[in-house]
């Protein structure tokens, strides 16, 4: 008896966590829960490190995919402030094509925003150290 | 009481072809809007088939959903 509850405990708890995460909520709010898919094999094979109670789920056509409970460890380049491609696409709208520019190891590369015939270029974030790591 | 009011002194009655014009476009609102979701689940079910083969090929791995 015990040990049913137990299990239980640890259920609940378990669905617990998925109520709380909101940004899997919206996500299927948004694109349905039928991309989930049943490891996170893929999302290992891109790098990121996951843990036991993290899900993998795409959009609605598996153009992106949400990969909760997890943290990117593979091998990177250069590092962007999503903050400052969030207010470039709020003016610019979505209709535009980003381009990751070749750059080197110690610039890194730019992101540049090709819309029409216009151009945003975003500078990288500034790495911490010559060793060109980031913090 | 009050005055009974008469429908047909300030309310405009439809004739029956203006009834059946407006009935005829609504039915071409409807119609436009289910062509144009089918096209967004067409263009979708493309490109989710672009994708997961994509990601097969990748991974040399198959791709199947709960």
């Amino acid at each position: 008896m015990a040990n049913e509850n137990n299990k239980t405990r640890e259920q609940l708890s378990w669905v617990k966590g998925l109520l709380n995460n909101l940004p899997l909520l919206k996500w299927v709010k948004k694109y349905s829960a039928d991309r989930i898919l049943p490891d996170n094999k893929i999302a290992e094979g891109f790098g990121i490190r996951i843990t036991p109670d993290s899900i993998s789920i795409g959009d609605t056509g598996m153009a992106k995919m949400l990969v909760t409970g997890a943290t990117f460890a593979g091998e990177e380049h250069t590092r962007f402030n999503a903050k400052h491609l969030f207010e470039t696409l709020k003016e610019i709208g979505n209709e535009a094509v980003l381009i990751v520019t070749k750059g080197n190891d110690k610039t890194g590369a730019e992101l540049v925003l090709q819309y029409n015939d216009s151009v945003v270029v975003l500078a990288s974030m500034p790495k911490t150290d010559g060793s060109g790591r980031y913090g | 009481m009050g005055k009974r009011k008469n429908p047909t002194e300030d309310e405009h009655l439809l004739s029956v072809g203006e009834i059946e014009e407006k009935v005829e476009k609504e039915h071409s609102k409807e119609n436009k809007n289910l062509g144009a979701e089918e096209g967004e689940r067409k263009e979708a079910e493309r490109e989710l088939k672009e994708n997961v083969s994509a990601l097969e090929k990748r991974f040399s791995t198959k791709i199947e959903f709960i």
